[in-house]
């Protein structure tokens, strides 16, 4: 499949945000990328017409009840059907931001035994709490099984802005230790956060210093941090302090660059 | 017959909680001698129902389908007849 | 009480009317007071005489409206009104000083100022830059959360009704100080603490979740700020020139989208204008907020751009002060025609809402559009494909009447002319000579003491807890974001880059000097508006355009009004020597509390254009064996400055301003900027040269070094009023070597050469008596600027 055969849909609702610059990223790649609420795929039921469905950043809903629960139920409820089908076919799901939110809610993310009923994990209050926007340093810690990373070297470190006040993973206090070991078993664990040098921190709290998961097939992408705004070189905050720019580009646009090229080898 | 109920959401216990610690921390400020602080969240959700049980029944799935993430939360429902 | 004045409708039951010819003058104000009409004797009689006039009876609905309409946040009286100042005749502060400045300025970019809801100019490729930047102070002070929420509401509403999509948002607070002692809080009053965290939340919750980044902004600390909290919210949007529509006509349908509409900020409208007394205590005041709702707004967003692209509508405007009142009312003017509308199509929250009450509710997230009526059904659909609400409540008409009906009958019906023949009044201004006198104080020994306590002073000091919690990177056209560099400086201006397809960017800075207004509100505001500008330049700005925005206290005390007339004459005076027009503004008058007036405050706000944001330029340092130059003159002016203030004084030097001179600066720093020359550059202000040159060199972690011999300067005969003096239009600007020649030749002799950038990791500063008077280490300046306020929020 060529690049330019791919159709990307990025998916709103009320409260969306993040849709026109995601949007972007896809497109200046050369995949054809189109924004759509989710009332019109239900009306067209054209969800199955894409390879690649994207749940990107915002506060749908308003984050009310639990930051990406109601557009996980709604999404659940109008589209369930195709959803399913569009998983069943391994056909990439990415979420970012809120994206990922609604992916845990909706159960996809860990998602270890296939799509669960009820969320086995959650993304909530940031510690320190409240909102943060930042830039941060993510490790690529997957070894090959995710297919938005796997032409990334394994623990190369990513320059990417983190916007959110509903980032900190967590598991069942219970089973923290056993989720990790079956995270790690089954090579979902994507990125997690570090320091510049590689060392890891963590600016929210998040179990493990996590960052972004996928599931167990690969095909199933979250992550907090933002991508579609590090595209650029002009995009990242030190960008004055260097002499040349050497790429016109930014780490973000690896990622989108490797699922389009993970669709393209594919098929 | 209509139903009331009351849903009361509260951590987990084990999770950290930085609503309740930054609220702790406001209030020490203000000079009250806080120790400690849960932030519960209540729906009060009146609906149809045919019985207490049933209205009850209701309001558990309406916790498990939307209202509780089981990794983080604990809830107790009670019904109010109206 | 002149309760027999009063009268049930027999045709409605819910509308009284007022027998207002027989009201005595007594019962005249007494009904004014009544029905909290907020107008005045001379205006109340104008009302009976036009009732007399056509012998009618006016209906509560009537009178609300005309209230409304003549109030001070809706047609801003105070400067309409003639003014007499130093025995001469002022025909209008907006006319004279502001509009008048920019008419005669005549920019070619200028697209559409003054007229519509946001100031239009011309960017590129058929593209216009739209800003809005309202003040929205009483609410911030009722309940901070949701009045800062509501105001970031309001403005990006604003931008909307200019047919922009909202780019940017711009957020600058006045609070009291956050150490100030509880026990002194008047009842009422919130502590400065409870202000600034909720507003800090409240824009973070608003504007985070519209996905509209917060690029730019100020946060300022005085005593003032403690019964008058000041808040101001800025907008950015852009829109394809081409589809701005702006041409209703009778027939065209009124329809109301968004929100529901109840008894919120009832009376907001003459809340706003009137003097914040001791009645304004929760229970009186609390309907002026109201619980705040991004998401509507954002839904209401996207159908609104929608209907301007594929070009549905005839205008639209959104629904603010003065509620479906102002919004109908002053398109119907603005058009030449009449309107009718029927209240009872109007939706609602709750039942029970009077027809006046729905007609002047300011409920939040609400949009009015005009639409013709063969697009009225394609636009319905658009609204529900959204899940916005939408309402036809009525049309425009040829007849110019203002005719409103509930349940199809009557409750209104007003001559449009009479109604906005708004009455003007002669104001009587005066001047106090200033008192304050020049502090007598020994030089310090140890200088580097002062600056690390500088750095911590609230004004100067790092907000960087508080600028994270707002998004400012969404939509991913930030190209300078609030803080630059590896360790988090303070950019002058923001830059964005709105447009895929071009590399022209935007750049956005605000200027606000409130501590010298304190001591001339004439030099206050120059310095603003010079603050502004040279933000705006140290980037690489041009091509500014400026906003105002006026917070002073209660108008109708001539002095007070006097210091009005000397800000506007700066705000004339300055705008042309720099040939920067205004093309937006917003004044909040009568901002008294029981705690005194506010310190007269002038909000700039500086909109520049940048050819390539690929040469724009930061404030960090960025290479060790560079050359440190100054640009402009020192003199000894520390009246109103931080470092006075840290010693305890106010002074009397306020900082003065030489435009001309500054604008030759400005234009060759440009073109420095311009051919590449320039490799940072930052703005002196708040705690001058030392505080500058500090946040340059801990920005990037790269030492400087300087000698203040060097620093040119008119008569400052101290190493401490050298580094710390806030005199006006200087800039510090880096400078490769390789450059010097052409530098020095570009800029003319108004730039010196005072130093160097070193890899010490060490700022040194040699006095004019050779001595080494500053030496601090980059981290330990560091700390001291970032320690103040970010331990101060959780």
């Amino acid at each position: 499949m060529k690049t330019q055969d791919i159709k990307v849909c990025i998916m709103r609702a009320g409260g969306t945000n993040c849709d026109f610059e995601t949007a972007r990223a896809f497109r200046i790649l050369g995949a054809q990328t189109e924004i759509k609420h989710v009332n019109e795929l239900v009306k067209n039921n054209s969800l199955m017409d894409y390879n690649i469905i994207v749940l990107s950043g915002g506060s749908s809903f308003g984050d009310y009840v639990r930051a990406g629960a109601i557009f996980a139920r709604t999404l659940n409820a109008k589209l369930g059907k195709q959803m399913k089908q569009f998983i069943d076919e391994n056909r990439p799901l990415l979420g970012i931001c809120n994206g990922f939110q609604i992916l845990v809610e909706y159960g996809l993310l860990p998602g270890f035994e296939g799509p669960s009923q009820q969320p086995e994990a959650a993304l909530t209050t940031n510690i320190p709490q409240g909102f943060k926007c930042q830039w941060i340093y993510l490790k690529n810690e997957n070894k090959g099984k995710c297919l938005f990373t796997n032409q990334i070297p394994q623990n190369k470190i990513l320059h990417l802005p983190i916007a959110h006040s509903e980032g900190r993973l967590l598991f069942s206090k219970e089973k923290e230790k056993q989720t990790l070991q079956k995270l790690i078993d089954n090579d979902m664990i994507v990125f997690r956060y570090c320091n510049e040098d590689g060392t890891t921190t963590d600016p929210n709290g998040t179990y493990h210093n996590i960052a972004g998961i996928c599931n167990k097939e690969g095909t199933i992408f979250g992550l907090m941090p933002h991508p579609e705004r590090a595209i650029y070189f002009w995009q990242e905050p030190t960008w004055t302090q260097k002499q040349q720019h050497t790429s016109p580009y930014s780490d973000g646009k690896l990622i989108f660059e490797n699922i389009l090229n993970s669709i393209a080898k594919k098929q | 017959m209509k139903y009331t109920v009351k849903i009361d959401i509260s951590l987990k216990p084990g999770h950290n909680n930085p609503e309740g610690e930054a609220t702790t921390r406001m209030l020490k400020e203000l000079n009250y001698p806080v120790e400690q602080i849960a932030v519960h969240k209540i729906y009060v959700i009146t609906f149809q129902a045919s019985s207490q049980a049933e209205a009850k029944l209701k309001a558990d799935e309406m916790c498990t389908r939307l209202l509780t993430n089981p990794v983080r939360d604990n809830y107790t429902i009670s019904v109010v007849e109206q | 009480m002149p309760s027999n004045l009063y009268i049930q409708r027999t045709s409605v039951d819910n509308v009284i009317e007022v027998a207002i010819a027989k009201a005595t003058d007594t019962e005249l104000v007494e009904i004014s007071s009544e029905l909290a009409l907020g107008l005045s004797f001379d205006e109340m009689k104008i009302i009976q005489t036009y009732f007399k006039r056509v012998n009618q009876n006016p209906s509560d609905v009537e009178l609300q409206i005309i209230s409304q309409t003549w109030s001070e946040h809706c047609c801003h009286k105070t400067f309409k009104s003639k003014i007499i100042f130093n025995d001469k005749e002022i025909n209008g502060l907006f006319k004279t000083y502001i509009s008048n400045a920019t008419k005669e300025i005549s920019a070619p970019w200028c697209f559409n100022v003054f007229e519509d809801n946001a100031g239009i100019v011309k960017f590129d490729k058929g593209y216009g830059i739209a800003v809005k930047v309202e003040t929205h102070n009483r609410p911030t002070a009722i309940e901070p959360f949701g009045g800062a929420a509501t105001g970031i509401g309001g403005v990006v509403r604003d931008i909307l009704g200019v047919w922009a999509d909202p780019i940017a948002c711009t957020d600058v607070l006045g609070v009291g100080p956050l150490d100030f002692d509880y026990h002194k809080l008047p009842i009422g009053v919130k502590h400065p603490k409870y202000i600034y965290q909720n507003v800090a939340a409240g824009i973070s919750f608003y504007s985070n979740n519209l996905g509209i980044p917060t690029v730019n902004g100020a946060i300022f600390f005085d005593e003032s700020y403690i019964g008058n909290v000041t808040a101001y919210c800025g907008c950015i949007g852009i829109l394809p020139l081409n589809k701005y529509a702006k041409n209703a006509k009778p027939g065209d349908y009124f329809v109301m989208a968004g929100g529901k509409t109840g008894r919120d900020g009832i009376q907001g409208v003459i809340f706003a204008s009137a003097e914040l007394t001791k009645k304004s205590d929760n229970d009186v005041s609390r309907p002026a907020v109201q619980i705040a709702d991004p998401i509507t707004e954002e839904k209401l967003k996207r159908a609104t751009l929608i209907i301007r692209d594929r070009q549905l509508a005839s205008a639209t405007t959104d629904l603010g002060g003065g509620g479906l009142s102002s919004g109908v009312g002053e398109t119907a003017e603005r058009y030449g025609c009449g309107a009718t509308v029927e209240l009872s199509k109007v939706p609602l929250k709750y039942p029970s809402l009077l027809p006046w009450e729905i007609y002047i509710s300011e409920s939040q997230e609400r949009q009015l559009f005009v639409i013709p009526p063969e697009n009225l059904e394609t636009v319905l659909t658009i609204f529900e494909q959204e899940e916005v609400e939408a309402t036809p409540i009525g049309q425009l008409t040829k007849e110019r009447r203002l005719k409103l009906t509930y349940k199809n009958t009557p409750v209104a019906d007003l001559d449009m002319t009479f109604i906005f023949d708004i009455p003007t009044s002669t104001k009587q201004a005066t001047l106090n000579n200033s008192t304050n006198v020049e502090p007598n104080f020994a030089e310090p020994a140890n200088l580097t003491q002062p600056l690390m306590h500088l750095l911590a002073m609230p004004n100067i000091a790092s907000k960087e807890n508080i600028v994270r919690t707002y998004d400012h990177e969404v939509k991913g056209n930030t190209v300078l974001k609030p803080f630059q560099g590896k360790y988090a400086g303070p950019n002058d201006a923001a830059v964005l880059k709105p447009l895929d397809n071009s590399w022209k960017g935007l750049t956005i800075s605000c200027g606000m000097n409130p501590t010298y207004g304190k001591i001339d509100p004439y030099w206050m505001a120059a310095s603003a508006i010079d603050e502004a500008i040279r933000n705006n330049i140290a980037v690489g700005g041009r091509r500014i355009a400026l906003l105002d925005n006026f917070t002073w206290g209660n108008p109708e005390k001539s002095e007070r009004l006097g210091s009005l007339v000397r800000a506007c004459q700066a705000c004339y005076d300055i705008s042309k020597a720099y040939k920067t027009p205004f093309i937006s503004g917003k004044d909040s008058l009568y901002n008294e509390s029981i705690l005194g007036p506010v310190t007269p405050t002038l909000l700039i706000t500086a909109i520049g254009i940048v050819p390539d944001i690929r040469s724009v330029v930061s404030m960090e340092l960025k290479n060790s064996g560079n050359l440190l130059y100054i640009l402009g003159t020192t003199y000894p002016e520390l009246g109103g400055s931080e470092y006075y203030k840290l010693n305890g004084y106010l002074g009397a030097s306020v900082p003065k301003l030489h435009a001309s001179k500054a604008r030759k600066n400005y234009y060759n720093l440009t073109k420095a900027i311009g051919s590449g020359m320039v490799k940072s550059c930052h703005d002196l202000s708040e705690g001058g040269l030392a505080v500058a040159a500090a946040e340059m060199a801990f920005a990037s972690n790269i030492g400087l070094t300087f000698d203040l011999k060097a620093v040119p300067n008119k008569a400052v005969a101290r190493n401490d009023f050298l580094l710390f003096s806030e005199s006006n239009s200087r800039l510090l600007i880096e400078v490769h070597p390789k450059d010097q020649h052409d530098f020095e030749a570009l800029m003319k002799n108004s730039c010196a050469l005072i130093g160097e950038t070193t890899k010490t990791e060490k700022l040194q500063i040699h006095g004019i008596n050779n001595k080494l008077i500053i030496d601090a280490s980059l981290s330990e300046l560091r700390t001291a600027w970032k320690k103040t306020l970010n331990t101060e929020v959780p």
